[in-house]
């Protein structure tokens, strides 16, 4: 072996060495609150004097958690998919791998990308008994909100949104764009008490269909998301 | 050397034909078109067919272990459901369309009759859970499953660990539906070459060809497209078709095309089961079609067909039945499985 080749093996090892010392994990947060608190299932939450909200279930998909730096990728979160349980925890975390913390926005889906939405069955918290798959048609639901409130002229108060739909006309899943410092650890707010802002729930209550229902409530979900300011 | 060259070349052709056909894992006739299932998400083992089977039959997948899928599918309908219009389900109930049959599934894109699944491996999610169907979910089912004598250690011998999971349940009951090939028909013989038409089949064959063709294609006898092909709305059903999936008008009264193979089986027919008898089916092709805007435009001038050219078009769509798809034993109950394991 000459000293050139040894020379180049050496310089692409120091090369590798360095382009993988850049790289760090670090950590994500999802953080459901309503008015600013943690969010807490079964808990009435006043929205005027005389009405309040209640919310039973709340779970939705986030994918494709990337980090830029003007507007070029440095980084991406470890799972492409990621299902968010207020059952679980208001708190949600994940690991994300990024070249340096030198990002200034992080961008990420509200729902599932086409592509995995035709792939049908799968599993892991595709699975269908995250009870996230429709039974009667086609497709996941990409964020499916439960509860009830006196604002609601429908049986027992009750309103239910299950969010989705993949196909033309009807898309649901939407693209969040935040601007950030960069610091690890982040934490993304979402919160829930905004959704019923944007929706006047004595009247849109009941979307359980990829329609142009769902379409309008999907593009309020957007809105939810913020990093959270220390 | 060209010899060689051109010998090389067929084999790679041969080969690739060969892993073509065996690529889906299933026994299929070369005149079939390719499947459009995605194997590669689910690649066909025997063991899964198996515990496919398994599930199929056993009535735990519904919420009182009453009601199993071979409960409106049935082997010997053609696993469709003889002799109702509207499918029965669970506590006695009635649903609002008559059961499709089950076989050549891995060549339709599109299930139930608006076609509102697209993927087999989903579909079951849909009898599995309806009110009037099996009135269960898919995770009473897993964890039935997890709690049953024998499903967990037939689940360990294929995945290699114990885990039950909704996914691997719809995919073994989709590998089982997926075996269910009808390809051995009077039709398929005389394709093969191992038989012959009588004069009157032949008949029937032209007649076919220059009626029904279009929708009913070979070698499927269906595009599995969607069409209005005239019927009268029934008011008490209200049956829309597809249009309740699509939203889109021009779906109003659209119903899947049902393949014309074992109609002896699979009486009655229909989206709602309205015709019991092959004859009502042509009377109403050729004298009841109800004109909309919706209406296929293969049926805007009607069928015209004489008594005589209607029993030859019989002797030929008889010529589809597939008797030894229907008592196949392969794809029956597998009896021993299910002794000894009550209670669970």
């Amino acid at each position: 072996m000459g000293l050139k080749t040894t020379y180049s093996c050496l310089c692409f090892l120091l090369c590798s060495f360095a382009v993988k010392a850049q790289k760090t994990t670090a950590e994500i947060s999802f953080q459901l609150l309503f008015d600013k608190v943690p969010l807490e299932l079964a808990k009435q939450y006043p929205v005027s004097e005389k009405d309040s909200i209640t919310i039973d279930f709340l779970k939705f998909y986030i994918s494709d958690i990337t980090f830029l730096k003007e507007g070029t990728q440095v980084g991406k979160s470890k799972e492409k998919h990621h299902l968010i349980d207020a059952q679980n925890s208001s708190l949600y975390k994940t690991l994300y791998k990024v070249k340096n913390k030198n990002f200034d926005t992080i961008t990420f889906l509200v729902g599932l990308d086409s592509k995995t939405q035709e792939k049908g069955i799968q599993g892991g918290v595709l699975d269908p008994t995250s009870q996230m798959y429709w039974t009667w048609q086609n497709g996941f639901i990409n964020f499916k909100l439960e509860g009830e409130s006196s604002l609601c002229p429908t049986r027992k108060n009750k309103f239910q949104f299950h969010i989705g739909g993949f196909q033309k006309p009807f898309v649901t899943s939407q693209k969040v764009s935040l601007a950030t410092s960069g610091d690890a650890p982040i934490v993304i707010d979402v919160n829930i008490s905004s959704f019923f802002n944007a929706i006047t729930i004595s009247q849109t209550n009941t979307v359980t269909s990829p329609n142009k229902k769902a379409v309008m409530v999907s593009k309020v979900l957007p809105t939810l998301f913020s990093v959270h300011e220390n | 050397m060209k010899i060689n060259s051109i010998i090389i070349g067929l084999s790679v052709v041969l080969t690739a034909t060969y892993c073509g056909v065996k690529k889906s894992g299933l026994e299929t006739p070369e005149y079939f078109p390719v499947p459009h299932y995605n194997f590669d998400n689910n690649p066909i083992a025997k063991a899964k067919i198996s515990l496919g089977n398994n599930l199929f039959y056993d009535p735990l997948l519904s919420a009182n272990n009453t009601i199993s899928c071979a409960s409106c599918h049935s082997p010997y309908a053609g696993f469709a459901h003889t002799d109702h219009d509207l499918s029965h389900g669970i506590y006695d109930s009635i649903g609002t369309r008559n059961a499709p049959p089950l076989f050549n599934l891995a060549w339709q894109d599109r299930f139930m009759w608006d076609g509102a699944i697209d993927n087999l491996d989903a579909q079951a999610l849909a009898p599995i859970s309806h009110a009037t169907e099996m009135g269960s979910s898919i995770n009473e089912v897993v964890a039935k499953l997890k709690a049953h004598k024998k499903y967990p250690e037939l689940f360990q011998e294929i995945y290699k660990d114990s885990l039950i999971t909704g996914e691997r349940v719809l995919k073994v009951l989709a590998q089982f539906q997926l075996s269910l090939i009808s390809s051995n028909s009077k039709y398929d013989q005389v394709k093969k070459g191992a038989a012959n038409y009588t004069l009157k089949e032949i008949s029937g064959y032209n007649i076919y060809k220059s009626n029904c063709a279009s929708c009913h294609a070979e070698p499927l006898f269906s595009t599995y497209g969607f069409a209005n092909n005239g019927l009268a709305l029934d008011n008490t059903l209200k049956d829309i078709g597809r249009q309740k999936i699509t939203l889109n008008s021009k779906d109003s009264l659209h119903f899947k095309i049902p393949t014309l193979r074992n109609l002896n089986y699979t009486f009655p027919y229909m989206h709602d089961g309205r015709f019991k008898t092959l004859r009502e089916v042509l009377k109403h092709y050729t004298q009841k079609i109800q004109n909309s805007t919706t209406l296929s435009t293969e049926l805007k001038n009607g069928i015209s067909l004489t008594k005589k050219q209607q029993t030859d078009l019989i002797a030929f769509l008889n010529t589809l039945n597939d008797r030894d798809f229907v008592v196949s034993q392969k794809h029956q109950i597998n009896r021993s499985f299910f002794t000894n394991t009550e209670g669970n």
